[in-house]
């Protein structure tokens, strides 16, 4: 190549190098606004300029699409920052709130602090108050006469009073904290088989129990006291059991008494039947013209004498067959008894009186009743009591039903009446001596308000059971209602020797 | 004429007894104690002796007792004339088992039947 076309040819590629300078500027610059004019000439320059606007154009459509992104990512990112403000907001309340609560907190737990000391202060004063109320509580049971102690619900001794210790020979120390069963022994007098359900009965049934009579206390010594007394259930505010209290007494000196009292009864009783009998008999001997004939006027007179001194020997009967009950004289002698023929014979007894008040007797006896092994002049008694209270108490034209029924070991006896009953409110008295139901004693005058106790006391003693329904029936007189009737229940051992034989439950 | 002898304390029953017994055309007898009625058995022997029981210084079972070491006295009927309860009847009837001639009468009894009794005991 010549020199000269060597310089034409550099002259040309400085030219075309000095018009892409100012696009290399802007670039440098980051301006990519600028237009590329693209020669005809095709040549190296040209192919670089249109490869560099193209690359402008790629650019600036970058740049673009760059400055959109950033605008929804500003618009983004402004959107979050509201929300989180608005968070930030929330949270500040929230925290307002829990600033206030905790506040409060504290003001209350300040209160509850003064008051637990003043609460505190005050249990402080209750207890001393509670336990000079306990010693004088415990002072008085001390010093009350009747002995006196407490059981918890597991039947331990927890207190013990002086008396207790005087009546039983044993110290208040050797007692406490143990079941009383282990220290006390209440036994029945007569068999010596123990006698303490009064406590599991009075919590059972929760209310006052009197302690069985002829119960005695085994003192330390061995030897015994009669006691009585009674058994209280304590309860707590909400009614459950929490104990029991037991106060009993030496009924020693009472006993004496009613004894003396007893055979003061029986001595006066005996010491009536003679002039009695004499009364009685002078009295049959008029009226049976042994000393000449009699008028129908002196007759009448006569009777009335012989009718009210046969009440009163009837009377000084019963009073006897009491005290011989309450001096255990009553001795039982047992034999083989033919029940029905006994009812039978008793009934034909009272053929007279029933007639009088045409009142109709009916007999329902079970078929193959056995023979009882039993005391014949009781179950006398007993019939005679129960029937002539029926008889009495049942007013003209009235019914009554006698009923005797077997099952394994037991005979029942039923005495129902359609009589006047028994008055609700005096039910629980009607077995108890010398008492005799108001609404009775206008109908009759005779009782004596015996019958029953010594009833009651036979059936006791034969090992058999009494109990009765009453006004048990209803019927319309003049338009109102009224409820009459009685029913007596009696059931006795076929054997009686053959119950004694069955273990006796003790609890 | 039946000769009955009536040992009784009380007064108004030996009385009564006796006003009865005499009715009924007995020859009556009477003794206020068991002394007194065993020495009148042993020297008039009565046909029958009505015999109370508790009576003072000689009671009506040693009366008894004493009668029948008595040949006499061993086979005559005596009647016991108690007020007694069941049960002291009972008693007498342990202690005067095996006697030949016994016989119980209770004093709440009609007196025509302590009369009808004796009269049995005599077969009349």
């Amino acid at each position: 190549m010549t020199e000269t076309k060597l310089k034409k040819e550099n002259m040309y590629i400085k030219n075309r190098l000095s018009a892409l300078s100012p696009i290399f500027h802007k670039m440098a610059l980051g301006d990519f606004s600028f237009d590329i004019d693209i020669p005809e000439k095709e040549d190296e320059f040209t192919e670089l300029l249109v490869t560099l606007d193209l690359m402008k154009d790629d650019i600036n459509e970058l740049v673009r699409e760059l400055a959109t992104s950033e605008k929804e990512l500003e618009e983004k990112v402004k959107n979050r920052t509201d929300e989180l403000h608005q968070k930030i907001i929330k949270i500040d309340l929230l925290n307002e709130n829990l600033k206030d609560s905790q506040h409060a907190t504290l003001n209350i737990l300040e209160d509850l602090n003064e008051e637990k000391e003043k609460v505190e202060q005050k249990v402080k004063d209750q207890t001393k108050d509670l336990k000079e109320e306990k010693d004088k509580i415990e002072t008085i049971i001390e010093s009350i006469g009747d002995g006196v102690f407490v059981i918890d619900p597991e039947f331990k001794i927890i207190l013990f009073n002086k008396a207790a210790t005087l009546i039983s020979g044993l110290s208040t120390k050797s007692v406490l904290g143990k079941r009383y069963k282990d220290t006390l022994k209440f036994v029945f007098e007569e068999n010596e088989k123990i006698s303490d359900d009064f406590v599991k009965e009075a919590m059972i049934a929760s209310k006052i129990i009197e302690i069985s009579n002829h119960t005695v206390l085994i003192k330390k010594d061995g030897s015994k006291v009669p006691v009585a007394g009674k058994v209280a259930p304590i309860k707590n505010k909400k009614g459950k059991i929490i104990g029991c209290v037991i106060a009993f007494r030496d009924v020693t000196k009472e006993r004496e008494i009613d004894r003396a009292k007893t055979e003061f009864v029986s001595l006066a009783s005996h010491q009536l039947r003679t002039p009695l009998s004499t009364i009685n008999w002078y009295a049959e001997m008029l009226l049976e013209g042994d000393i000449g004939k009699i008028d129908s006027g002196q007759k009448n007179y006569l009777e009335k004498i012989y009718r009210n001194n046969k009440r009163m020997v009837a009377l000084v009967d019963a009073l006897l067959n009491v005290s011989r009950i309450e001096l255990g004289t009553l001795a039982m002698d047992l034999k083989s008894i033919d029940i029905q023929k006994a009812s039978e014979d008793l009934i034909s007894e009272f053929i007279p009186q029933i007639r009088n008040k045409k009142i109709k007797i009916k007999t329902n006896y079970d078929k193959d009743l056995p023979h009882i092994h039993t005391d014949l002049k009781f179950i006398r008694i007993i019939f005679q009591n129960l029937l002539s209270n029926s008889i009495k108490y049942t007013p003209a034209d009235g019914e009554i039903l006698l009923t005797i029924e077997k099952s394994n070991s037991h005979i029942l006896i039923t005495v129902s009446d359609t009589g006047y009953g028994i008055p609700e409110n005096q039910e629980s008295m009607i077995f108890t001596k010398l008492f005799r139901a108001d609404n009775v004693k206008e109908y009759d005058t005779d009782g004596t308000g015996l019958g029953l106790y010594i009833v009651k006391s036979i059936v006791r003693q034969l090992k058999g059971k009494i109990w009765f329904d009453s006004l048990m029936f209803t019927r319309v007189v003049a338009g109102k209602k009224e409820r009459y009737g009685t029913k007596f229940y009696v059931s006795l051992p076929i054997d009686i020797m053959e119950k004694e034989k069955e273990p006796r439950g003790v609890g | 004429m039946k000769k009955i002898l009536i040992i009784e304390d009380e007064l108004d029953m030996l009385e009564v007894l006796g006003d009865k017994f005499s009715a009924e055309n007995f020859e009556v007898l009477k003794a206020k104690n068991g002394d007194e009625g065993l020495e009148v058995s042993l020297r008039e022997h009565p046909d029958i002796i009505l015999l109370d029981l508790v009576m003072p210084k000689m009671d009506g079972m040693t009366t008894m007792k004493k009668l029948r070491e008595d040949e006499w006295g061993k086979t005559v009927p005596i009647i016991i004339l108690t007020n007694l309860s069941a049960t002291d009847e009972k008693l007498i009837m342990g202690m005067v088992e095996g006697e030949p001639m016994y016989y119980l009468v209770k004093s709440d009894w009609k007196i025509k039947d302590v009369v009808k009794k004796v009269k049995e005991a005599l077969n009349m």
